[in-house]
């Protein structure tokens, strides 16, 4: 099996930290942003509400209603709808004509405070911000209720619009991320494989090789310490050697007294060769001219004989 | 190694949960919309249909099977408004062959008709219908040609006609009476119905219109039309009869008295020419047009948010400012208008909005209702006169509410209304009499 690299491990932990880390950072400041924007458009909306109510009010002494400010309210943006509802449920008055004399079920009606809540537009289904502000038009009777319907979008397409930078900016801290991971991964494990590969060179018997790591760390702690191993070894080789070559030079003074002891003996025997081969042309000679006289002869052989074995005696 | 790999992935889709959680929009319940009861139709004695189909006979069809729908048996008669843009005799005919014995009486209206259901703009043309059909109520129609006969002559054929139409005596006063004039002589119509009924006897109307003032405004009698007369309708009745005729516009300090004028034209107020008066009483908004004499300048338009009032007065009432709409700034800087004037009529300026040209279709109901102690619900039936150029003036938009806001302060009654080019109406202790701008409404019900 393919052994994972320490860079790799380091490498790839790091990214994974970091995008975790930057989604939960993206996560929260999205959420935080758009409750921000919430916020700041519930206050704008109460404000709106408020100011319309207080215009209904003064405009209910005079019998009429503020079409215009109403117009002019229902027209803004965010407004989805506008109704002024009685305290039985009953649509009074809608910018939508459609939902006049309509009756509606809603916890928050008849309120005597201005309530901002989430809800759901009766007519697209979409999410709004709901803003019900009491109409105070009898003293002593219970109160009638502006409903101003307030639509998301805006914060929707902020959200999107702080998702998509925040994204961007996500997307470059990360390869930020990377680059620097990249970086410190090699930072640590470079040195690891020069220790690796010092120690390979040196383990093939190169205790020449030096490690070269510049750290001020634990590792280059190590590759001194391998750099010490390899002198130590060298030490020990050279010493080896050098025994060895002692112990030639002695093989080769006695091997050499040996050869000179043994060319002596060659000689000698050579020498005794060649006198008993004198003798033996001599015997020859005499043996020629001594014919008939064979037992003598014999008898010499036997002589030469003993004496040739008395030589291989003295060699040995 | 696969065993890291799903722990790292586990890590990944449990964090991508989290967030989705975190960012995910809360689903809250919506508020609950319900349509609130309506009455039982067979307590009604009236009933209203309406089409914006520009055939005649499909249009006819579509609202007199609506009308029905609301009705126990066939109407004894009937309010018909229409837009301009029908063959109008073929649009009696086809409602006579679907309403024999029905009285017929009505005219056209600026645009469109209104009823509780709307206001009813079509393509081509629009057309509302409100049958009656009570025993407690006996009406009549007549109607006269105001090209055969001067206007206060066809004012008495029309009324005498529809007495006799009702079976009543000409002695006998009828309760209420209803007109749809040909714009331009209503003063003296009213003098013609007045020779006959008395001063007593309200007359409530407009002056049929067209879109663009051009002179294709009807008047409807039975199955007849008129395109220069006056359709008429009497009804007698011990039901009550609640109505209430005003402009409904704020009155400003501005005011002087009329020193020189004839029929319907105002040549002098204070003594100086009276366009000059005007444009300084309304803050000089027709300077350009006095700075380049030498033509007639319609001021129909921005004159409707400064009409001029006559004001009338009467022992023991309130003064009562019947508003007049001045109509063209003429090279001798006098001022037309749409109403008789005569010299030494006292005039102020009025000014209003968009806002309380819609308000009036809350106000005027309320003060029906106040006047005569009616409660909301209560009324039978109802018959809305609006001035068409005041309607104009409201934006498009928001004229939808118009009838929603009637009903509204009236209550599930059924009701009919026309937008018309000058308006009728009779105020108590002051009279009958003829204005522009106005509206108003007549409510009949139970005593």
């Amino acid at each position: 099996m393919r052994k994972k690299s320490i860079f790799s491990k380091i490498f790839v932990l790091i990214t994974l930290i970091s995008l975790i880390a930057g989604m939960l950072i993206l996560t929260v400041f999205i959420r935080e942003r758009t409750r921000d924007l919430e916020r700041a458009l519930i206050r704008e909306n109460k404000l709106l509400a408020e100011t319309a109510t207080i215009i209904i009010e003064t405009t209910y002494l005079e019998h009429i209603l503020p079409f215009r400010t109403l117009r002019k309210i229902a027209e803004a943006e965010n407004i989805t709808f506008l109704w002024i509802v009685k305290p039985n449920g009953e649509i009074y008055y809608a910018d939508d004509p459609e939902m006049f004399g309509k009756i509606i079920d809603d916890p928050s009606l008849g309120t005597e405070e201005i309530v901002a809540k989430d809800s759901i537009d009766p007519k697209v289904g979409e999410k709004i911000k709901l803003i019900i502000s009491p109409i105070k038009r009898e003293i002593g009777k219970k109160p009638w209720s502006l409903y101003l319907g307030v639509s998301l979008k805006e914060i929707t397409t902020a959200q999107r619009r702080i998702i998509l930078n925040g994204l961007i900016f996500f997307v470059l801290v990360i390869i930020f991320v990377v680059f620097i991971s990249f970086y410190f991964s090699r930072g640590v494990t470079q040195p690891l494989e020069q220790v690796r590969k010092g120690a390979e060179i040196i383990g093939k018997g190169n205790f020449e090789h030096r490690i070269k790591i510049k750290t001020g760390d634990e590792l280059e702690e190590l590759g001194e310490s391998i750099n010490r191993m390899a002198n130590d070894l060298k030490r020990s080789r050279e010493e080896l050697e050098e025994y060895s070559k002692t112990l030639e030079i002695k093989v080769d003074a006695r091997t050499m007294e040996l050869k000179e002891l043994t060319e002596s003996l060659d000689a000698q025997v050579k020498e005794k060769t060649k006198e008993l081969w004198e003798r033996i042309k001599e015997l020859e000679r005499f043996r020629k001219l001594t014919i008939g006289r064979e037992l003598k002869m014999i008898e010499l052989k036997k002589e030469i004989k003993k004496l040739k074995k008395g030589e291989g005696n003295q060699k040995l | 190694m696969t065993k890291k790999v799903i722990i790292g992935l586990i890590v990944v889709v449990l964090i991508g949960v989290g967030i989705w959680i975190a960012l995910k929009p809360k689903v809250e319940k919506p508020i609950e919309i319900g349509v609130p009861e309506v009455p039982g139709v067979e307590e009604r004695m009236a009933g209203y249909g309406w089409s914006v189909n520009g055939d005649e006979s499909q249009a006819v069809e579509e609202a007199v099977s609506m009308m029905k729908a609301k009705l126990e048996k066939s109407p004894d008669f009937a309010f018909l408004f229409s837009s301009i843009g029908y063959g109008e005799e073929k649009l009696l005919q086809e409602i006579n062959e679907l309403l024999p014995g029905t009285k017929i009486y009505g005219g056209t209206s600026c645009l469109g008709p209104m009823t509780a259901d709307g206001f009813h703009v079509g393509e081509k043309a629009s057309l509302a219908i409100m049958g009656i059909s009570s025993e407690k109520i006996a009406w009549g129609v007549g109607g006269a040609d105001l090209d055969k006969l001067s206007p206060r002559e066809a004012g008495k054929e029309a009324v005498l006609g529809a007495i006799e139409s009702a079976g009543k005596e000409k002695t006998e006063k009828p309760n209420i009476v209803f007109i749809t004039a040909a714009p331009g002589m209503e003063e003296t119509i009213l003098k013609g119905i007045e020779d006959i009924v008395g001063k007593e006897v309200p007359i409530f109307g407009g002056s049929s219109g067209d879109n663009e003032i051009i002179g294709e405004w009807r008047q409807f009698v039975n199955d007849k039309v008129y395109s220069n007369g006056l359709a008429l309708a009497v009804a007698y009745t011990d039901l009550k009869v609640s109505y209430f005729y005003e402009a409904g516009y704020p009155v400003t300090e501005q005011k002087g008295t009329v020193t020189k004028a004839e029929g319907r034209i105002i040549y002098e107020i204070d003594g100086r020419p009276a366009a000059e008066v005007y444009n300084e009483w309304t803050g000089d908004i027709f300077a350009q047009q006095l700075a380049e004499p030498g033509k007639v300048w319609g001021i129909l338009a921005e004159a409707t948010f400064y009409p001029i009032a006559k004001v009338l007065r009467a022992p023991g009432v309130e003064p009562f400012y019947l508003a007049v709409h001045p109509l063209d700034i003429r090279p001798d800087h006098s001022l037309g208008v749409f109403a008789d004037m005569a010299d030494g009529d006292e005039i102020v300026l009025l000014h209003g909005d968009w806002e309380i040209l819609l308000n009036r279709f809350r106000t005027t109901p309320m003060k029906t209702l106040e006047t005569f102690k009616l409660k909301k619900g209560e009324g039978l039936f109802a018959l809305y006169t609006y001035c068409a150029g005041t309607m104009l003036a409201i934006p498009e938009e928001e004229r939808p509410k118009m009838s929603l806001l009637v009903k509204e302060v009236i209550g599930d009654v059924p009701f009919i209304g026309n937008f018309t080019f000058g308006e009728q109406g009779y105020v108590p202790g002051v009279g009958n009499h003829h204005g522009n701008l106005v509206n108003s409404i007549v409510i009949f019900s139970p005593k």
